[in-house]
């Protein structure tokens, strides 16, 4: 197994006292760029989303 | 060149899910299961010229919440519930910088972009993995979000790892 993810059995909620913490993580780590110009660099165009029933 | 097409999972024929193995019984049941299932949205990934899913993905709408002073705010977004690549096609490079399980993970996420650009808004993705995947997450850009957790009732976490990402 490469790689999976599983259910999840604990809501994603933030505790107050790192509330503060986590938005500046979030602020610091936009990682949009990053992301499409590594797939830019290495997508030969090969996928088709087909998204009809 | 390779030509693969991402399809929902509903259009995927019982013969091509029957030899679907990733290497989890479990998870290659869970493929057949979630066309049935009205809570999550799959998709299939297909190798045309081989005829074979090459892996699945099934994600639902989630959110993740947080206090801000007074107010308690809960922002959009997208859980991967599911997310698993046939043995045959584990291990392999796409690139120099890819192998092509992060390839097909990266049009998952870029899926996801449409979806908040064109249809509804995502702020973040979130996603629960096993531990011996979380390496795979980290370098897909994602971020632990267990320093960050509130503490609740449940007690165990069954040995995964809450992992978000940004939109």
């Amino acid at each position: 197994m490469a790689v999976m993810a599983i259910p999840g059995k604990r809501p994603f909620v933030v505790a107050p006292e790192k509330t503060e913490a986590f938005l500046k993580e979030v602020s610091e780590n936009s990682n949009r760029d990053l992301f499409f110009e590594r797939l830019k660099r290495n997508d030969r165009g090969d996928t088709v989303w087909e998204t009809k029933k | 060149m390779i030509n693969y097409s991402f399809v929902p999972v509903t259009a995927v024929s019982e013969e091509l899910i029957a030899v679907f193995s990733c290497g989890s019984a479990e998870l290659d049941r869970k493929l057949s299961e979630i066309r049935f299932d009205d809570d999550i949205t799959g998709y299939a990934f297909i190798d045309n010229e081989e005829q074979r899913i090459i892996g699945y993905c099934a994600f639902n709408a989630s959110g993740l919440t947080l206090t801000n002073g007074h107010e308690r705010i809960t922002y959009p977004a997208v859980e991967i519930k599911f997310f698993a690549l046939d043995e045959a096609y584990q291990h392999r490079k796409y690139s120099d910088e890819m192998n092509f399980s992060d390839y097909i993970f990266s049009k998952v996420m870029s899926h996801l972009y449409e979806i908040d650009e064109n249809v509804i808004a995502i702020k973040f993705i979130l996603l629960y993995s096993v531990p011996a995947a979380v390496n795979f997450y980290k370098r897909n850009f994602f971020k632990e979000f267990t320093p960050y957790m509130e503490n609740d009732e449940y007690k165990y976490i069954t040995g995964c790892v809450p992992l978000y990402y940004p939109l």
